[in-house]
């Protein structure tokens, strides 16, 4: 009722009692002006009852992991699946029947963990209110390298709450440990370790507290893919412990390997088929010269490499020794001006002690659009690279990296190599899907990047297709996992693995999302009050009755 | 008779056939009890049954003699008869307590008493009784014909066979291993009752299980294929084992179902680890000696699992520099102060007693082994070095008297021409100038064969080249009879050759020198006799001295063969001094042997000339890592049935190698028994991962871009400044 209708009404009240209340004289006039202005209010607001308070109607959600909170009878309970629910509480299989049954829910108040993720949808559109509990105490973000190839590092973060002053183990599958890190002032914790040969793994993440015990375990699994077999071509001006080590990593690694290591005029070490031509470059993914050989290259070859470039090759220059004029000159042509500085020679790549110090050319190098390839633990970049075309040129002064496999860490050295020739190589892999991070029984997992058809194999070798629909330019499948295990996802030829917990696997994990996620659910549009209903007028009826005894007894002649 | 006598004697009446009832009930219950008590609990039972019963008839007939009382009788005489008009009650009363009309009231009463006094007794309840009976005669049938568990038979060997049959599966009822530990290492002998353990190495184990069925034949197979027969002793069998590493087993039983559950036990066989000695004093591995210092102090601390046992000190004095090094070697037993797990070791060296020099090393180490039967572990310390620094050498130009030990013996000969050459100079005057030359002869071939000697370090052949002649013509018979009589000199074993080369006078002329033929020099305008592969190498700086050597030795013999030995000292002090320079070389390298080098083709040498020059073979090729591990892994992970044939054999070989290959063997044995479950297959690849390789970091490529992205880079270049 706003006010300009307010002043109205006492206005009319105070004429109609005036008129009224007019003939009578004395006290007896100021109150029946008092009483019949009353009544008249009391008529109208019968009449026309004010609205009720915007009282939208609750719905109270009890979740699983509710515990004992008290619950607010006043408003209407029910509860889901899995909650501890007192006697009495209406049960319900999920929030959308629950929204069915009691259609004039404007606002959810969510008592528990929170919203299981099938019940979020049905969230959107209603005001949420959500008493978030505590963390839960564990491992409660776990997030995996997303690709991991044979051989190679993968890495494991994430954070863990409520355990001050402990520790975060990674246990091999024997239950070895791997590696182990106590986890910063923000819980937040980094792992790392190496792969084996391509499979699936189910590694294992504990969380220790002070004094050792476990706190909280999660599986980790781990799909591990056999490495793209690049092209590489190595043309270098003489042998070289750099080159020996690199040829034997490419072997190891099943790079398909052409070299040519000069040694005389006329005279060189040849593996498989290395000239610099264009048809053959059409079939090579990456070239390493070195300015030796560079310095002998024909004007033919150099054309003909640099045409390659533009056409999606790779490029590694290596720097070993000073620059000739002419040398600098062509690799300026890339984009990268190389001069003779006085740097410091003596570089590390990480700031383990333990591991070796690395030499470089004393040459800066200076591009304006180039990115590190490897840089030293301070950041500056020590080998960098840039887009030529389609293809990518990379300028490389460590002379030494060898000395890392000499020094026993041929998993870095590999690592390094490896990383060096997947950014640079000629871009031709293939495409993969992307796959859920993590998957549970009972939630929607969505896989995005599928081409056209596309099947999911449970673990027990049901096949399902998926029915993916193209929706700005990503084709994406969602997929509802009945059985915990390892899932393949087929698309023509290709296969990827990825693993669907189970609902007591990493149930704080499970937990500390399902908290989340609802938080993120908590405000939203709860609509604009709803429909006000209108407040009772009854109460108002018998105070006009009360008020019209009153009067009448006031107006009442003495008989 | 009197009313008090008439009621006494109802009430007598009423007590006897209430007992009368009751005893005939009892006797029902009785006939009921006793048979089911004796079946239950034999003699004893059924005595206790009916002392239980007779007790309790007691009571309850103690119980009914206060029950029926005056009042109950009063009752039962104003119901048995009106004529009492119910007031039955006045007979037991004083008349002096009662009004007129009740006293005449109770004599009235008395005298219907006494004319006829009602039965009060109860009615026999025939039927009831004979129901009970009826149904205590059934109950005593029943128990009377049920089967008795107090005399159950006890299972016979006969009925051996039919309980197995019956039975599907055999349980271990009862186990018990006792563990005795070796004496030595001084652990109580415990009891366990559960199959799977971790003992000292070496210790004997002693099983005793008891099964639910009888087998024939029981035994234990362990994971190496050996099994251990177990002997029945009663109802028990046992068995014994001395356990000398980690093993697995699993229980068989033969003429019996199988055991369930067929789990296999694990015991592990805990090392007896190798004493830890840690060396307290010196604290440095190479001490220097001081200057003063005539003893050296040794502390070592020992410690051991179980105990320790000999400490042994070995002392080792290395004299000598260079080549010529002597050892002597000495080993002191060692006795400690501590207890049987730690003790202390201490010594003190007397160096004078050692024979110490300068230029010497005193070596150190001590062997600490424990108390292990039947081998000791030994564990040896490192060495301690204490070292007197040897002397700066000493410039020494002439004969200095010192002759040192570690001279080799063909060095002292040039001494000995010295000593010969000063008693000749001394001597000059008292012989005649032939004699003079004689013996300076002598002594010139002398310093000639020792010239040879060395020369043969250089390569040079031992006898003299054709070239040389001798400087004086009558000396030439000389030259006969002195090689004759350098035969009875030299103890030099090429005696022979030096007679054949003096006699062989002709040698083919060489071809015509061909490019880069300089090395051919000698060949071209004479030759040589070198052998210089059977040469000792020497470095260049020594060769060097080496020469300078030789040629003052052979300018002193040219003196000495022409008779001025006084001329010839100089040069021979000379040569004494590049001799000794030389022997200060502590290096002297020999040629390999067995290091067939190709020829070289000298005409080809540095011309630059490939021809015939052909590729090598490629000695890159990809690392194989042992794929048999990686192979059982596949398979398992296939679903397929694995090789287990061939890892078993790659497991004896390398599962050492492995930090739990029981735990392996027992995932691997899981997935053996039940090929189907997943769940072991997991476990097994899981406990597989140690075995694994570890492949090279394998590189991945980009995703190719899409047209949208080409034409992005191709609008970059584009754009791209130069």
């Amino acid at each position: 009722m706003n006010a300009s209708l307010l002043l109205v009404v006492l206005v009319a009240a105070a004429v109609f009692a005036a008129l009224v209340a007019w003939r009578a004289a004395g006290a007896r006039r100021i109150a029946l002006f008092a009483v019949h202005a009353l009544a008249f209010a009391a008529l109208y607001l019968f009449l026309f009852p004010p609205p009720g308070a915007t009282a939208a109607r609750a719905l109270a959600v009890l979740t699983p992991g509710n515990g004992d909170g008290a619950i607010d009878r006043t408003t209407t309970v029910v509860a889901l699946p899995g909650a501890a629910a007192p006697a009495g509480v209406e049960r319900v299989p999920d929030l959308a029947t629950a929204l069915r049954r009691h259609a004039d829910t404007q606002r959810l108040v969510i008592v528990g963990d929170g919203l299981p993720a099938r019940d979020r949808d049905a969230a959107k559109g209603l005001g949420v209110a959500f008493d978030a509990p505590a963390e839960p105490r564990g491992i409660v973000e776990l997030d995996t390298s997303a690709q991991v190839r044979s051989g190679g590092t993968w890495r494991v973060a994430g954070r863990v709450a409520g355990v001050p002053g402990g520790r975060v183990e990674l246990r091999d599958p024997a239950g070895a440990i791997v590696a182990s890190v106590a986890p910063g002032a923000d819980g937040r914790y980094a792992l790392a370790a190496q792969a084996k040969r391509a499979g699936r793994y189910r590694f294992e993440l504990r969380a220790l507290d002070a004094d050792g015990a476990a706190v909280d375990t999660a599986s980790l699994p781990l799909a591990v893919d056999a490495g793209d077999a690049p092209r590489l071509r190595l043309v270098a001006g003489g042998p070289d412990p750099d080159v020996k080590y690199l040829r034997r990593w490419a072997a190891d690694a099943g790079v398909a390997l052409t070299s040519r290591i000069a040694l005389s005029t006329d005279l060189a070490l040849r593996q498989g088929d290395a000239t610099l031509d264009a048809a053959s470059l059409a079939d090579t993914d990456l070239v390493v010269v070195d300015e030796r050989a560079w310095a002998s290259l024909a004007a033919a070859e150099k054309t003909a490499l640099t045409a390659a470039v533009d056409d999606g090759l790779g490029l590694l220059l290596r720097v070993t020794g000073p620059l000739d004029a002419a040398v600098a000159a062509d690799w300026a042509a890339y984009g990268f001006a190389i001069a003779p500085a006085d740097v410091a020679q003596t570089v590390r790549l990480s700031s383990d002690e333990a591991s070796p110090a690395l030499t470089r050319t004393p040459v800066t190098v200076t591009a304006h659009d180039a990115i590190a390839l490897v840089a030293d633990p301070a950041g500056a970049p020590l080998a960098s690279w840039r887009t030529h075309g389609r293809g990518r040129v990379g300028v490389w002064p460590l002379v030494d990296s060898y000395r890392l496999a000499l020094a026993g860490y041929a998993a870095r050295y590999g690592a390094l190599w490896a990383a060096t020739t997947g950014t640079l190589a000629r871009a031709r892999g293939a495409v993969r899907a992307a796959l859920p991070a993590t998957a549970r029984i009972g939630e929607r997992a969505v896989i995005c990047g599928l081409p056209d058809a596309a099947e999911v194999e449970s673990p027990q070798g049901r096949r399902v297709a998926l029915a993916s629909q193209r929706d700005a330019g990503d084709r994406c499948a969602a997929f509802w996992p009945a059985a915990a295990g390892w899932h393949r996802l087929v698309a023509g030829d290709a296969t990827q693995d990825f693993f669907v917990r189970a609902n007591d696997d990493a149930r704080t994990l499970a937990r500390a999302q399902t908290i989340a996620a609802t938080r993120a659910l908590v405000g939203g549009a709860g609509g604009d009050g709803g429909a006000p209903t209108k407040g009772s007028r009854w109460p108002f009826f018998f105070a006009w009755l009360v008020l019209a005894g009153v009067a009448w007894r006031l107006e009442k002649r003495r008989a | 008779m009197s009313a008090t006598q008439i009621l006494a004697q109802l009430r007598d009446a009423v007590l006897r056939r209430r007992a009368s009832i009751g005893a005939r009930f009892g006797a029902a219950f009785a006939l009921a009890a006793l048979p089911l008590a004796w079946r239950q609990g034999g003699t004893t039972g059924a005595l206790v049954a009916a002392i239980a019963i007779a007790l309790a008839g007691f009571a309850l007939w103690r119980h009914d003699r206060r029950r029926v009382d005056a009042a109950f009788i009063a009752r039962r005489l104003d119901a048995a008869d009106i004529r009492f008009d119910d007031s039955a009650e006045l007979l037991y009363r004083d008349e002096a307590d009662l009004g007129t009309l009740a006293a005449l009231q109770k004599q009235r009463l008395v005298q219907r008493l006494q004319a006829h006094a009602p039965d009060l007794r109860p009615a026999m309840p025939a039927r009831a009784l004979a129901v009970a009976f009826a149904a205590a005669a059934v109950v005593a049938a029943l128990s009377l014909w049920l089967p008795n568990r107090a005399q159950f038979p006890h299972p016979a060997a006969s009925d051996a066979a039919a309980a197995n049959g019956d039975a599907r599966s055999t349980q271990i009822v009862a186990s018990r291993l006792a563990i005795a530990p070796p004496a030595y290492t001084g652990l109580a002998a415990r009891t366990e009752p559960a199959l799977d353990t971790r003992v000292p190495e070496g210790a004997a184990l002693t099983w005793q299980l008891a099964f639910s069925t009888t087998p024939a034949a029981v035994a234990l197979e362990f994971h190496d294929g050996t099994r251990t027969a177990l002997a029945r002793d009663g109802e028990r069998w046992t068995g014994t084992r001395t356990l000398e590493r980690s093993a697995l087993y699993r229980v068989v039983v033969d003429g019996a179902p199988p055991v369930a559950p067929d789990t296999l036990h694990r015991i592990d066989a805990v090392p007896d680890q190798a004493p830890d000695v840690r060396v307290t004093a010196p604290d440095k591995t190479l001490t220097l000696l001081e200057h003063d210092q005539k003893t050296w102090d040794l502390a070592f601390e020992g410690s051991d699992d179980y105990g320790l046992g000999d400490a042994t000190l070995a002392i080792t004095l290395a004299q000598g520099t260079g080549e010529n090094i002597t050892f002597k070697e000495q080993a002191i037993v060692l006795q400690g102060d501590g207890d049987a797990r730690h003790r202390r070791y201490r010594h003190t060296l007397d160096l004078a007693s050692l024979g110490i020099r300068p230029g010497d090393d005193v070596i150190v180490k001590l062997a600490l082994a424990d108390n292990r039967q039947p081998t000791p572990n030994v564990t040896r310390s490192a060495s301690f070095i204490l070292r007197w620094p040897p002397e700066a050498s000493a410039e020494s130009a002439g004969m200095d008297g010192l002759v040192r030990k570690t001279l080799p013996a063909y060095f002292r000969s040039q001494r000995q021409i010295i000593i010969d050459t000063e008693a000749l100079v001394a001597d000059k005057a008292n012989l005649s100038e032939e004699e003079l030359l004689e013996k300076s002869d002598k002594i010139g071939v002398d310093q000639k064969i020792l010239r040879l000697r060395y020369g043969q370090f250089l390569g040079e052949e031992f006898e003299s080249s054709a070239a040389e002649k001798p400087q004086a013509a009558e000396h030439d018979e000389h030259d006969d009879e002195h090689e004759d009589g350098d035969e009875k000199h030299g103890a030099d074993k090429r005696g022979a050759t030096q007679s054949d080369a003096l006699t062989h006078d002709d040698h083919a002329a060489p071809k015509a020198g061909a490019f880069g033929d300089a090395g051919n020099v000698l060949a071209q305008f004479g030759h040589t006799h070198d052998h210089a592969e059977a040469a000792t190498l020497l470095d260049p700086e020594t060769r060097r001295i080496l020469k300078a050597a030789l040629d003052e030795m052979w300018q002193a013999e040219r003196e000495l063969r022409t008779g001025k030995p006084d001329a010839a000292l100089p040069y021979e002090y000379k040569a004494l001094d590049y001799i000794k320079q030389v022997q200060q070389a502590t290096r002297i390298y020999l040629a390999r042997v067995g290091l067939e080098l190709p020829a070289l083709d000298e005409t080809r040498r540095l011309s630059g000339d490939r021809k015939g020059v052909t590729d090598p073979a490629d000695a890159l090729a990809a690392a194989q890592a042992d794929a048999t591990a990686a192979n059982l892994a596949q398979a398992l992970a296939d679903g397929t049935t694995p090789d287990f044939a061939a890892f078993d054999a790659w497991l004896a070989r390398h599962g050492t190698s492995l930090p739990d290959e029981l735990g392996l063997r027992a995932a691997l044995d899981a997935v053996r028994r039940d090929p189907a479950c997943a769940d072991c297959r997991e476990r097994a690849r899981g406990a597989l991962w140690p075995a694994l390789p570890t492949p090279a970091a394998a590189p991945a490529l980009r995703r190719a871009p899409d047209a949208q992205g080409r034409a992005y880079l191709d609008a970059l270049k584009r754009t791209e400044r130069p």
